[in-house]
């Protein structure tokens, strides 16, 4: 029982893991490129 | 015994920390004032805000203290990961303390106090929170150089040699640019971490097999390594613990709070929480699966005892290939060095904006502020340098960080509490509050260490002292503003 529950925990949060990290970082990516914009042209 | 090679990974971690250091010195441009230095001109949107925070809160002290919990207890280390991220997403769900404290458009948490409990307040919390803060933080710098020095291969006795480096190359962007320069380069070291821990998570799966590590903890630890409230050794007070803990250090944690308050809206830096929720869950269950795999491999004789937070650099170091060690070694340094920078910003900031608001008055120009700002992160660099060459880790480092962090969270969140929430809250409670979270921790740190004591203190334990902390804090903080209440009446 313990095992399958934490097999199935460590397998949802890996994959959670690798999906969400590449959501954050094209928009993350995108966050930062506004962020400077806004900056370059308060300048 | 290491794979790590010099010229191969020697060469991927000196680009990776060339790039970062550049990128951050370049960043420094668009610092115009102080606000702009401490929250990045409230300016952040919700995926760099998680980016940041996720990458903040993830260190190599994080990485080694979590894979102890997983080499110590197996999943039930897992435990304060479970507590912290549901903690996260409630308060990030229902804006609790965090909704008013965004409102106020204040810089840290003190200057919040200012309005209900008055300046003295304010100054004392900005000195507990800079204690606790600071003594949190001191283990930092010799957790990195131990994680580093086993992982490289190099002689212990330029173990400080690799602290000092690793504290200049981050001290020299965060200086110079501030928040600004911590968000930008926290994304790259979200992105390159992000990478190594998937990496070498997934190769030790495929090299040892999933069955073989549940095994490993069914024959080493047995029924308790699943669930933390069986057997004696995770146990119900340190549960406790661990929910107190959550609740109040998402809440009041300067670091963790800092991307609250630099976010665009209140509403940003609500999303900001519920998705970096998941997160904290994630810096628990990978470094524990990385923890058991040093258990599988080197079995309990080995690394005993205080020698339990070793077993992880040393299975890294005999386990992982060339090319992967190198990527390996960037990702725990940029861990290391996105929590370093907004670590040394954080107290900073609470530094300059509470405990120096008597000298300045808030009448300094932006040129005179930043100029302070930065002396004061200088300062907390060579605090750290030296706190870290004198301080001796003894025990579990994950208990370690809960007690100091307890100084300060265990008052604070109380604070923040009533502040938000309690009418009849006033400076008195809060006075009685602080010195309470602030006296109870100390001395189990102090008298664990005196002879005469040392049976007492450890028979009683941290966790029983960290949950008694938080209540009596709260208590003190009800009979004090109560008190104060009916005497004015």
């Amino acid at each position: 029982m313990n095992h399958w529950i934490w097999t199935l925990i460590v397998i949802l949060v890996v994959i959670w893991y690798i999906v969400v990290t590449a959501i954050v970082t094209i928009r993350g990516g995108k966050d930062i490129r506004t962020m400077i914009q806004e900056w370059q042209k308060e300048k | 015994m290491t794979n790590f090679n010099f010229f191969i990974d020697g060469a991927i971690v000196l680009i990776y920390l060339a790039g970062t250091v550049t990128v951050g010195l370049w960043a420094r441009k668009y610092v115009r004032n102080v606000t702009d230095f401490l929250v990045a001109g409230r300016s952040v949107n919700v995926y760099l805000g998680i980016a940041s925070l996720a990458a903040t809160e993830f260190g190599i002290a994080t990485f080694m203290a979590n894979a102890e919990l997983g080499f110590k207890y197996g999943f039930a280390g897992t435990t304060p990961g479970v507590t912290t991220a549901i903690a996260m997403f409630i308060v990030g769900w229902t804006g609790f303390c965090i909704k008013p404290l965004r409102d106020q458009e204040v810089i840290t948490l003190p200057e919040l106090f200012n309005v209900k409990f008055g300046t003295k307040v304010r100054w004392a919390s900005g000195v507990v929170i800079v204690l606790g803060g600071l003594l949190n933080m001191g283990v930092f710098l010799r957790m990195g150089g131990n994680f580093l020095t086993v992982v490289c291969g190099f002689d212990m006795v330029y173990l400080e040699l690799v602290m000092t480096v690793i504290l200049l190359g981050v001290a020299l962007y965060t200086i110079l640019g501030g928040m600004i320069s911590v968000f930008i380069t926290d994304y790259i070291q979200f992105v390159i971490m992000s990478i190594g821990l998937t990496m070498v998570v997934i190769l030790l799966l495929v090299q040892f097999g999933w069955s073989d590590l549940l095994h490993t903890l069914d024959t080493v630890r047995g029924p308790a390594a699943y669930n933390p409230f069986l057997g004696d050794t995770y146990g119900v007070d340190r549960i406790f613990l661990d929910i107190f803990l959550a609740f109040a250090s998402v809440m009041t944690w300067q670091t963790t709070l800092s991307r609250a308050l630099s976010a665009r809206n209140t509403k940003t830096a609500m999303n900001i929480y519920k998705g970096t929720a998941p997160f904290f869950l994630v810096r628990f269950i990978l470094p524990a699966l990385i923890g058991i795999a040093a258990l599988h491999y080197f079995g309990t004789d080995r690394f005993s005892g205080s020698e339990a937070i070793m077993a992880m650099p040393h299975f890294l170091a005999a386990i992982l290939p060339v090319g992967l060690i190198g990527i390996m070694v960037a990702a725990m340094l940029a861990a290391d060095m996105s929590t370093n920078s907004s670590y040394m910003i954080a107290w900073s900031s609470v530094i300059y904006n509470d405990i120096m608001k008597p000298i300045h008055k808030g009448l300094w120009s932006d040129r005179k502020g930043l100029l302070w700002n930065r002396v004061l992160i200088g300062l907390i660099g060579i605090f750290l340098l030296l706190y870290g060459l004198w301080y001796p880790l003894k025990g579990d480092l994950w208990v370690y960080l809960q007690v100091t962090g307890t100084i300060y969270l265990s008052s604070m969140s109380v604070l923040l509490i009533a502040a938000c929430y309690w009418k009849k809250a006033n400076n008195w409670g809060a006075v009685a509050a602080i010195i309470t979270g602030c006296v109870i921790p100390l001395s189990y740190l102090i008298f664990k260490e005196v002879e005469a004591t040392r049976g007492l203190f450890e028979s009683i334990g941290p966790y029983k002292f960290g949950v008694a902390t938080y209540i009596a804090t709260a208590v003190m903080m009800w009979f004090g503003s109560n008190l104060k209440f009916y005497m004015e009446k």
